[in-house]
């Protein structure tokens, strides 16, 4: 070999990368810790913020005197403020920055896994069959009178659009991306005509079932954190704990395989995890578009793609993001504007924002 | 029938089929360890339906390929990606990871699943980078490379796996002639003082005939020759196997007329 330029380089490029990679990852710390830092200083903040005003401080006070218990400390407050703050105002916001965080990260799954950056949590159809379950629910209650938890029956049939999507890729060859994409695509289209036949059979009452479609948080109770709570929050951490994995996946199955991961364990899981997660997310506050498809690509664009940074980056960038917009509309429209609505509104032009202004250049879509 | 203590790889009597079509007819052949082997043959010869089932990603229907004795098909999936490395044809990917982290997914098999890179790691991989050419291009973007470039951070990724036998599907196909010349010097290297073993799939001729210490040859699903380069690709080989005219200079190579 005559040419020896590219293999005798001076060592020190190699301390180089060592030290920008450590870099990098410091600073994708720093951001978590400033996210989850404006999530909760956002959180009090906007409890404090509505119809009736109340001060950060008096605000930090009361959800103090609640968590702690401390009744001394509650009886410094009235009884209403105490009612609106930790009843009213608190499971909503909650939610928000659950469903938010949620759906980010359950993106960051179905992209990986899918191994394609234009999935969302929706591809695969979940999102279809809660609102498929929901309107049943809805439409039931309307026609029939009987009274089935809409939550309940959103996620009962999203889990079942799941099973379908995995057991027809299954039987078309097994559950590799392009299988589950188009399983996907095709239950997702069932369910859609039936939705439009409950539509159509719930006449004028419709507008129950298109409200619930728009997807909102608004007037969401404890009773609903305690469904999106911990499906998200253990889903999100179960997810994080095997993200490595997840990181080979994006190689392919062979490929995957070689490296050591058992692809068909790996895919069932996440499969699984993203499904729950956003399920729940649905369930509780209706199809809130974009967000699980913007804020991974952001990040990836911005920061990284590793997926052991990505999963909890998308989490908390999710869970600000969407608390955000869902205070902007309970606090400054006069007829509340669907969350959903506003997500796609302004998603929608970012996106092509972020699309065109991508780190990355040619060849990614 | 039992391997001897240098025989790595041992195929025996494999036969497969999809279906009714059967694509390889009984292929037995086996590698020693710090070889490097040629897997030759046209298009639709069943190279790459027995390179699947060299790398355990396919069972075949009869016979069997071993691994220093052991079953590859039913070695523990992690387990075997500390031994084997294999790199498939363009992999493509639609994630913008930086080539660093792209070949940091090399040492997968070999962490714990919450360990911390230590600096050891990564120097580890930095000087395969080096040694492949792709340090330079370490935080550049896989998306925006050149086939090229993105086959040399697989092989980096794949030597970065620090295997005893590392399985190739074309993986020089879109390098230019230098880079190519300069890693297969890299990996012949690895193969002398290490005792490296590869099994590459190459349609390039001229450097399976240059490299390769034995040629694996298949025409439609049959092992029609194995060997040296210099005993086995001669002018009657090129004209059964390849249905090509060639003229050959023995130890010097070849021109298909």
């Amino acid at each position: 070999m005559e040419r020896k330029g590219t293999t005798q380089r001076p060592s020190g490029l190699g301390e180089d990368s060592i030290r920008s990679y450590r870099t990098k990852r410091r600073r994708c710390l720093v951001i978590g810790a400033l996210l989850l830092a404006a999530i909760l200083l956002l959180l009090v903040a906007f409890v404090g913020m509505g119809a009736m005003n109340l001060g950060f401080a008096e605000t930090w006070d009361i959800l103090l005197g609640k968590i702690t218990g401390d009744a001394g400390r509650l009886a410094a407050h009235g009884a209403n403020e105490v009612a609106v703050v930790w009843e009213i105002r608190l499971p909503r916001i909650l939610c928000g920055i659950l469903v938010g965080m949620g759906l980010s990260v359950a993106g960051v799954i179905f992209q990986s896994l899918l191994r394609n950056p234009l999935a969302d949590p929706y591809t695969l159809g979940v999102s279809t069959g809660a609102a498929f379950g929901a309107s049943l629910a809805i439409l039931l209650a309307l026609t029939a009178g009987i009274v089935v938890s809409t939550t309940a029956m959103a996620f009962l049939f999203a889990f079942l659009t799941l099973v379908v999507v995995i057991l027809i890729s299954k039987k078309g060859g097994g559950i590799a991306s392009s299988n589950l994409i188009i399983a996907g695509i095709i239950v997702s289209a069932i369910l859609s005509s039936g939705l439009s036949f409950m539509k159509m059979v719930a006449g004028e009452d419709v507008s129950a079932i298109v409200f619930w479609l728009m997807g909102s948080l608004a007037s969401r109770e404890w009773g609903d954190v305690a469904i999106v709570a911990p499906v998200v929050l253990l889903g999100s951490l179960i997810a994080f704990g095997f993200a490595g994995d997840l990181n080979v996946m994006v190689l392919g199955d062979k490929s995957a395989r070689n490296l050591g991961v058992n692809t068909g364990r790996i895919r069932l899981l996440y499969l699984i995890l993203g499904s729950c997660i956003t399920a729940a997310c649905v369930a509780v506050s209706g199809i809130i578009g974009f967000v699980g498809l913007v804020v991974p690509h952001m990040l990836r664009f911005w920061l990284t793609s590793d997926n052991r940074l990505l999963l909890p980056l998308s989490g908390l960038l999710g869970g600000l993001l969407l608390s955000v917009a869902d205070n902007a509309t309970r606090l400054l429209s006069v007829s509340e504007v669907p969350v959903g609505v506003l997500t796609t509104l302004i998603g929608g032009p970012f996106f092509i924002y972020v699309f065109i202004k991508r780190r990355g250049g040619q060849g990614v879509f | 029938m039992a391997q001897t203590e240098k025989e790595l790889l041992w195929a025996q009597d494999i036969s497969f089929s999809y279906g009714e079509r059967q694509v390889l007819w009984d292929i037995s052949f086996s590698v020693e360890s710090g070889q490097y082997v040629s897997l030759i043959g046209p298009n639709g010869s069943g190279k790459s339906t027995l390179f699947e089932i060299l790398c355990g990603n396919r069972r075949a229907q009869e016979g069997n390929a071993y691994y220093k004795g052991r079953d590859i098909y039913e070695m523990d999936i992690r387990g075997r990606a500390r031994h084997l490395a294999v790199i498939h044809q363009n992999e493509g990917i639609s994630f913008p990871y930086t080539c660093m982290e792209m070949v940091l997914l090399g040492l997968h098999p070999h962490r714990a699943r919450f360990e911390r890179m230590d600096d050891q790691s990564l120097r580890q991989v930095t000087e395969i980078m080096e040694r492949t050419g792709t340090l330079p291009f370490a935080e550049k973007l896989v998306t925006q490379l050149s086939g090229g470039e993105m086959q040399r951070v697989a092989l980096a990724r794949a030597l970065a796996q620090r295997p005893k036998l590392l399985l190739m599907d074309e993986a020089m196909s879109d390098m230019d002639i230098s880079v190519k010349m300069q890693m297969m010097a890299l990996i012949k290297n690895l193969v002398r003082t290490e005792g490296l073993t590869v099994i590459g799939i190459h349609h390039d001729l001229n450097l399976a005939y240059r490299y390769s210490d034995q040629v694996l040859a298949l025409r439609e699903g049959h092992l029609v020759a194995q060997g040296k380069p210099v005993e086995v690709m001669t002018e009657s080989f090129f004209q059964q196997v390849f249905d090509v005219q060639a003229e050959v200079y023995p130890g010097k190579g070849f021109f298909i007329l």
